[in-house]
């Protein structure tokens, strides 16, 4: 076989796609981190469920296609996507809820299409679609470290937590746990609750409350995982930046909620989604002048979902339906850059 | 850019460069140059030496000498190419030559008569050194320069190998820019900078030259800064004899030494593909063709190159002159690397744009410009496209590689010619940054010899249709005069037949007449 560009003769090794994978993995970590400690450590049990039960389906997916399964493993791409749908959904999910949300998101997100590559849609965030129009209930049922210790409440022991989480219907299943006591709510959705009421809002209990539940920290800590692969350059800046930007810039403009700003980026999924999720480079536009646009979308739609829409978050349906339009914005982009 | 540091940060340096886009900054891994002490190392002619019978378009061309005929250094084998060496016509048959895929062309084989050849050596360089001859030399050579060029058989000596004489052709309908290109970015290759560390003085001749014959406005000579040494020999050179040459500094990155982004980092000017730098008022000569020219105003023909030996499994890396002819195998054998023969992979030209070889019994020519010796190796498999980008942000020629992989592959010619196939100048940068190792310049390669199949399929079946038009044509045209000639004569026979039978009538006319007179009898 004639080698055409000896890259072993260069010194040149490009970082293979395996190691983005293992490097956006690990960039998750402190994110995960301060989830844990601020939210619930549940997220851990639910990352290893979900990443095992997702390698577990894709190598039955891949191998049913004929295919070596353990190739398409590999690459650590479903592991990825399963930490991410991990990472979206409430701590309490029941596993068979979040199972069903790996296989939708490994059959239905990656593999009908092909697999790796070949997937028009962000594998996370069908598997997060599907589990919010299945289960809302389920899907809305938040709860927080920080906020069992502001009620003077004991935490649950993690056990009767994790046993509950093994049951059909978690509060069903555990009488002992004061549910009731939660709020229940994100602080967007306790934001978004108190506007449809028109009841009064108080930006600095807001905010107090945001910073309580433990998002703010968490949030950073995803933030700092961005800012890491951006220095290492796994991704470029052209999406986080603008997902960001238009977000910020239409919340400045046209904003009705009383959460500041800088607290509404980091409550919510905005840091996970505008640094992990939308810059997933099979899913988004090609081009940089491409994903500049595909970024703005999401921003946006995120904007109008939250300020306008039946869900509190709007993320996973924004980058969804921005999917939806990549092959028409790289057709334009490309006719635009052949006019130039 | 690409995303493992190793890429180029910046695209301007100084006020007088512009950049270009994409490109790779590569280790310049110049072994030639490192390991030996003689930056070149003159080798003698081997004993046999294969001389393709083809000319720049690789068309095969006719031999003008005979089986047996004894042949003098620099004398003329078939147009455009001299023998390299004196000695005898053993044979004019097919030989391998050195070529991305194992094929054959017709070739001379000349047995070196190493006695004569050597005082042929001998007297060459006599005449090189005789620098007072210099100033003559060069007035004759600009009164009539085609002289000098049809005698010496200058080939470009970048790679591209494009008969010079034609490209002074077009440079010398008034240019204003003269690029003299010594960015020899790919690694491994060390041959230019050799050549300058050892040859200053008579390359800025030559340099100097070109800029009288074409007149130019400015003439720059561009200079990757990671060779301090032939930048400091250059400088005082062109210093020395006073030349009106420019000496630009150019950060190193690959592929800088192509000449459109060498133009576009010089001038700012992006010239595509489908448009000749000429067009622009820019013309590129490389630098080892300059010294070429020195030499060929000197008396001496183009017959020999630098080639650089280098690659990691070399044992013995340097950089040779030899002459064209010569086999990778008997340069191999004379430079103390015979060992790689068996036990390496060795590849003719850089580790990017070069091809590996399958046997070593191939004679080098012009474009050479390396040869490496890298171990065996098994290539990573493809694995599906992420559609990352990468790719895109370091072709210098701004194509989106990952959507023109595709195309090429499903052999859509239609859309590849869309996304600008031609314009692909096959660096190799988008092999290198690919995460999944797909082997996107071998597609561009195959996608382009396919396109040129085509069209030369097209163009025959279009010369048939017309061919068969023609035919048709013909044919009805000869029917038709037919049918007209049969019409005519028709015509002739009823305009002849009318009078006859008038004739006729009149003759019954008369018998009736008779008859009746004869009745009453
Ligand atoms: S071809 Fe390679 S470099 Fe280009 S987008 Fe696909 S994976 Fe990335
Ligand atoms: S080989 Fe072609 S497509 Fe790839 S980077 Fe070079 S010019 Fe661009």
């Amino acid at each position: 076989m004639n080698i055409i560009v000896d890259k072993h003769a260069t010194g040149v090794k490009a970082r293979s796609t395996q190691t983005i994978m293992l490097l956006v993995l690990l960039a998750l970590a402190p994110g995960i981190l301060s989830y844990t400690v601020f939210i619930s450590p549940l997220v851990i049990f639910n990352i290893i469920f979900a990443v095992c039960s997702a390698i577990a389906l894709e190598w039955f997916a891949v191998h049913l296609r004929g295919d070596n399964g353990l190739n398409s493993i590999k690459d650590g791409s479903i592991a990825l996507a399963a930490a991410l749908l991990a990472l979206c959904v409430p701590p309490a999910l029941p596993f068979w809820q979040l199972f069903i949300g790996v296989l939708i998101m490994v059959m239905l997100g990656k593999q009908v299409f092909g697999g790796i590559g070949h997937n028009p849609f962000n594998p996370a965030m069908v598997g997060y679609a599907a589990l919010l129009v299945s289960f809302p209930q389920s899907m809305t049922f938040w709860f927080t470290a920080a906020e069992w210790s502001a009620m003077g409440m004991q935490k649950p022991p993690l056990l009767s937590l994790l046993n509950a989480k093994l049951s059909l219907d978690i509060i069903a299943s555990t009488p002992n746990i004061q549910w009731d006591g939660l709020t229940q709510a994100t602080p967007l959705e306790h934001a978004r609750s108190l506007r449809l009421q028109s009841l009064p809002q108080s930006s600095t209990e807001l905010n107090q409350r945001a910073f309580g539940s433990g998002w703010i920290q968490t949030s950073l800590g995803f933030l700092l995982g961005g800012v890491f692969l951006l220095y290492k350059k796994v991704i470029r800046w052209h999406i986080p930046v603008s997902v960001i930007g238009s977000f910020a810039l239409l919340s400045l403009l046209f904003s009705t909620n009383s959460l500041s700003l800088p607290w509404s980026l980091l409550t919510g999924a905005m840091m996970l989604g505008a640094f992990f999720i939308a810059t997933d480079p099979v899913s988004a536009a090609s081009s940089r002048r491409a994903q500049l646009v595909f970024g703005t979308g999401i921003g946006a739609l995120t904007f109008v979902i939250r300020e306008f829409g039946g869900y509190p978050e709007g993320f996973a349906f924004a980058v969804l339906l921005m999917n939806l339009s990549v092959p028409l914005i790289d057709h334009i982009d490309l006719l635009m850059s052949q006019r130039a | 850019m690409g995303m493992f540091g190793k890429e180029k940060k910046a695209c301007m340096q100084g006020p007088l460069l512009f950049g270009f886009h994409g490109g790779l900054q590569l280790q310049p891994n110049k072994r030639a140059l490192q390991n030996s002490t003689d930056p070149i190392t003159e080798l003698e002619a081997p004993h046999e030496l294969v001389i393709p019978l083809l000319d720049y378009n690789k068309n095969s061309i006719a031999p003008q000498v005979e089986l047996n005929q004894h042949v003098n250094r620099g004398q003329l084998l078939a147009a455009g190419i001299i023998a390299p060496a004196t000695g005898q016509v053993m044979a004019i048959e097919p030989r391998h030559i050195i070529h991305p895929e194992t094929i054959k062309a017709n070739a001379v084989v000349l047995e070196v008569d190493k006695a004569s050849d050597n005082q042929s050596v001998h007297m060459a360089n006599q005449a090189n050194h005789d620098s007072t001859a210099w100033d003559t030399q060069l007035s004759a050579f600009l009164n009539m320069p085609d002289n000098v060029l049809q005698q010496s058989a200058l080939y470009g000596l970048g790679g591209a190998g494009f008969p010079t004489a034609s490209k002074l052709d077009a440079a010398l309908g008034g240019i204003q820019t003269l690029i003299i290109n010594a960015a020899e970015c790919e690694p491994e290759i060390a041959c230019d900078e050799a050549l300058m560390q050892t040859e200053a003085t008579h390359i800025a001749r030559g340099i100097d030259a070109l800029v009288q014959l074409t007149q130019c406005r400015h003439c720059l000579l561009a200079i990757e800064d990671s060779m301090p040494a032939a930048i400091d020999a250059m400088s005082a050179a062109l210093k020395s004899i006073n030349a009106q040459v420019k000496l630009t500094v150019i950060p190193t990155i690959y592929p800088t030494g192509a000449e459109s982004s060498l133009i576009q980092t010089l001038t700012g000017r992006f010239i595509p593909h489908n448009e000749k730098p000429s067009d622009h008022g820019i013309v590129c000569f490389n630098v080892a063709t300059a010294y070429a020219l020195y030499q060929a105003i000197g008396g001496k023909a183009l017959d020999s190159r630098v080639v650089s030996l280098g690659g990691s499994a070399m044992p013995n890396p340097l950089n040779v002159r030899v002459r064209f002819g010569s086999s990778v195998e008997a340069i191999l054998l004379a430079t103390g690397n015979a060992s790689v023969i068996n036990t390496a992979r060795l590849r003719a030209g850089g580790p990017l744009s070069g091809f590996d070889l399958d046997t070593p019994q191939v004679p080098i020519t012009a474009q050479t410009n390396a040869l490496l010796a890298e171990p065996c190796i098994t290539e990573t498999p493809a694995q599906p496209c992420i559609r990352c980008g990468e790719c895109s942000d370091v072709c210098p020629a701004k194509l989106l590689p990952q959507q023109l992989h595709w195309y090429a592959m499903s052999d859509d010619h239609e859309k590849c010619q869309q996304l600008n196939l031609d314009a692909c100048i096959e660096c190799g940068c988008c092999d290198l940054v690919c995460p999944a190792s797909i082997k996107l310049t071998q597609s561009f390669r195959y996608a382009k010899s396919k396109a040129k199949h085509i069209a030369q399929h097209q163009q025959k079946t279009l010369d048939a249709e017309q061919r068969f038009a023609l035919h048709e044509a013909r044919v009805a045209k000869r029917k038709q005069e037919k049918a007209h000639a049969i019409e005519q004569r028709k015509q002739s026979l009823k305009a002849r037949s009318k009078p006859q039978s008038d004739q006729i009538k009149a003759a019954l006319e008369r018998a009736k007449l008779s008859a009746k007179s004869k009745k009453p009898r």
